[in-house]
């Protein structure tokens, strides 16, 4: 009896050396997931970092301080969509920053009680397809200076040609509109492009659910429709992303649908999808697009468009088609790379997603010159030199 | 009976778990998998933003070529290290012919180089006992000699000395200045030291270097004063401390796990600093006492080398506020300063809580030192203020 005792211990005690010993095997595989974790973890953190570390530096060197000066701004918001627009959230917030005082209008109803109030030194207005012209003129009667900023060039012009005359001075961000507005009769004209808004658009950490090889941006217009037929089928295998309107007029809608989204993007979710992704395409409107296009002049468009400097701002590589007046805002082949047909976009898709090395130089180029040259900071300087020297 | 009824116990755990074994195991090594990839992440991250950083801040300042100037310079080097090897490298960028020698055959090598210029650092400790005899020499042979002063105010009862068997004296501190003048000393400059950046530089150091706070130097009673009054402060946190004295402090048990005692080898530093999440510096104090030879009693109004050092290795720096120091980083920007041990303490809370705060700071404390305070910088301006080139 005492035998049998002794042994059934002696297997128990086997028994426990056992479980002890697959306790052991299971947290040293424990131990393995987590240091292979932490491997790749490691691997992923350290790109991400290393990208956000140049760009950090890049975005340091590029920006200096701007001068502030002593004038009252009477901003009038556009009022588009929700209360306060992406685009007024840019002007204001970088004109508070120039001036030392800024009055905000919410609603262009309230534009003309309100400068007769606060007195301001010029009252600016972006857009303007909205606003009535009385509006500008009832401000001008006060003996206040009125201005604009056309940022639709030249998409409206049969609208904006009869509007620019009822304001002291025009910017328009098309070049090519220029001289237009001074045969309309406006005395006071400026060039003025688009910018971008670094509070919206700069280098972020993207999650990794917003992280593609090439991404577009935009709506389906016909032109663009047309390209992209044609683009497609060359990017079969890459990890595509398109999000805007109107895609499903590809012809390979189906084939690509699952690529697709179509919707419409705040300025901060289209930053975290510029950063995710290696390449950015943009691809300027025609100005001879049939989609909502008021442009009975046929002025050509030379000036790049606000997406460019925004792409630029997220330190991605981009890829856009070519405007006469790109050049002089980045420099192709080292802040930016150009395309002239699909062939060639796919052929640089395919050669700068190999390369990381070179598709990061030309995306931190873009980023110093962007933030350099040509946040709304820089262009609202501009305006306020243009109007009070 | 226990071992039985521990055996009980595992079977009955093993039935409850049949059938859901299976999936529960690879949750586990899933979790496993995943904890490890965000602890991995977070590492990496830090680890790559400096390293990103850094390369974008160095390809911004690439190293100086300066023009060279028609000058032959003889250098007596002190022997430290830190300080003559950037001399040296600096001096070789910027002058036609560099010779260095020894401080016991200083006037030998004069004679015989019959050089421009005879720069001697500091000209104390290893320096022997006929150095002004020589000096005088060479002075007589017609060369121009100059003296630049590394441990101003602390060994003034000493310079006071030497100084006036110099053309020109250079002192690091301003404080001094008038001093060397008022003993007849008739061309007397402020210059202050640079980092020498091929020593002090980032690198990322092997993970056993990696800490929270760092302090490298000996324990001056001024320092000791400060580190007892933040003793229970360090105490939680990973800490490195290395030098000679800091038996003295009051709180030593608290600390001596982070003491290394002795003088820690230059290459040693810089690994420290790169591996510190903040670097402490804290200048010795110039009030006379049992640490110092400040005979004239003058204050400490200038940084000590140290400051360009830590910067220079891209490290975020906590330093105490000397009076020039803003002539040469700009607090709250490029590196962080306290007044008070109280401060201190509270500036290493908050900037151990926020990494992103914290390392702006470094790396714009190193485009500046990039920028600005390297030797083949200070060595220009050393040279421009003695009246060669332009």
């Amino acid at each position: 009896m005492s035998r049998l005792n002794a042994l059934s211990e002696v297997k128990g005690v086997m028994r426990v050396a056992g479980a002890a010993r697959k306790r052991a095997v299971r947290s040293r595989a424990y131990a393995g997931r987590y240091a292979a974790g932490r491997r790749d973890g490691w691997r992923d953190g350290w790109r991400d970092g290393y990208r956000m570390g140049l760009c950090e530096w890049t975005v340091q060197a590029a920006v200096t301080p701007l001068p502030v000066r002593d004038v009252h701004v009477m901003y009038v918001a556009t009022g588009k969509g929700f209360p306060y627009s992406p685009i007024d959230e840019a002007v204001a917030s970088s004109l508070g920053q120039l001036v030392t005082r800024l009055t905000v209008v919410g609603r262009k109803e309230e534009a003309v009680q309100t400068a007769a109030d606060v007195r301001p030194d010029v009252v600016l207005f972006l857009d303007g397809l909205h606003v009535p012209p009385d509006i500008p003129d009832r401000i001008r009667e006060l003996g206040i200076r009125t201005a604009i900023w056309f940022t639709d060039d030249p998409y409206y012009t049969d609208i904006t040609a009869a509007l620019a005359l009822h304001y002291d001075d025009v910017f328009t961000m098309e070049s090519n509109c220029v001289a237009f507005y001074r045969a309309v009769g406006c005395q006071r004209v400026w060039h003025l492009p688009l910018g971008f808004f670094p509070g919206h658009f700069r280098p972020q950490n993207a999650p990794a659910e917003m992280r593609c090889d090439v991404a577009f941006v935009g709506s389906g217009y016909w032109n663009r429709v047309a390209f992209f037929d044609r683009l497609l089928p060359y990017l079969a295998g890459r990890n595509l992303r398109i999000i805007g309107y109107w895609w499903e007029r590809l012809r390979d809608y189906r084939r690509f649908a699952s690529r697709i989204e179509g919707r419409w993007m705040t300025p901060q979710e289209t930053a975290l999808v510029y950063n995710g992704a290696k390449i950015v395409i943009n691809m300027h409107r025609e100005p001879d697009d049939g989609t909502f296009n008021s442009n009975s002049s046929g002025i050509g468009a030379v000036s790049p468009n606000p997406r460019t400097f925004e792409i630029a701002a997220c330190a991605s590589l981009q890829l856009t088609d070519v405007r006469d007046e790109l050049a002089s805002c980045f420099v192709p082949g080292r802040e930016i790379e150009t395309y002239a047909s699909p062939e060639e976009l796919a052929a640089k898709i395919h050669h700068y997603l190999e390369r990381e090395d070179e598709r990061r130089a030309i995306a931190l180029n873009g980023l110093h010159r962007t933030m350099r040259d040509h946040s709304y900071a820089r262009r609202l300087d501009a305006m306020l030199g243009a109007l009070f020297g | 009976m226990k071992a039985v009824n521990r055996v009980v116990n595992r079977v009955r755990v093993r039935q409850r778990s049949r059938g859901t074994g299976a999936p529960r195991v690879r949750t586990v090594r899933r979790s496993a998998y995943l904890t490890g990839r965000r602890d991995g992440w977070r590492e990496g991250w830090s680890i790559g933003w400096r390293e990103g950083a850094v390369a974008a801040v160095s390809a911004a300042y690439p190293p100086a070529a300066p023009e060279r100037l028609p000058i032959r310079v003889l250098y007596v080097p002190q022997g430290f290290e830190a300080i003559d090897d950037g001399m040296i490298g600096a001096l070789q960028l910027h002058a036609a012919e560099l010779h260095v020698a020894d401080p016991t055959r200083m006037a030998e090598m004069a004679s015989l180089i019959r050089p421009d210029l005879v720069l001697v650092l500091n000209g104390l400790h290893i320096f022997p006992d006929d150095h002004l005899e020589q000096v005088d020499r060479i002075r007589e042979t017609g060369i121009r000699t100059a003296i630049w002063f590394a441990d101003d105010p602390y060994v003034t009862a000493q310079t006071v000395a030497i100084a006036p068997h110099y053309d020109v004296v250079v002192t690091h501190e301003r404080s001094t200045v008038e001093l060397y003048r008022s003993l007849g000393c008739a061309e007397v400059h402020h210059l202050a030291f640079a980092a020498d950046i091929e020593r002090f530089r980032p690198v990322t150091p092997p993970a056993e270097y990696r800490c929270d706070v760092c302090f490298i130097g000996q324990a001056f009673w001024n320092r000791v004063e400060t580190f007892d009054a933040i003793a229970e402060e360090l105490a939680d946190l990973n800490v490195f401390i290395a030098g000679d004295l800091w038996e003295r402090l009051k709180h030593y048990r608290l600390l001596r796990r982070a003491i290394r005692p002795g003088w820690l080898p230059v290459d040693e530093s810089v690994l420290r600093y790169n591996g510190a999440k903040i670097v402490i510096n804290l200048h010795r104090t110039a009030e006379p006492g049992s640490d110092n030879l400040n005979a004239s009693g003058l204050p400490g109004l200038s940084v000590n080398p140290r400051t360009f050092e830590i910067a220079a290795c891209g490290a975020f720096q906590l330093t105490d506020r000397r009076s020039d120091l803003e002539a040469y980083y700009r607090p709250g920007l490029e590196l962080e300063t306290f007044d008070s041990p109280a401060e201190l303490a509270a500036k290493i809370r908050h900037y151990l809580k926020h990494d992103d705060e914290r390392r702006r700071i470094a790396v714009r404390g190193l485009a500046r030192t990039l920028r600005e305070h390297t030797y083949a910088a200070r060595v220009g301006s050393l040279l421009r203020l003695l009246g060669y080139g332009g």
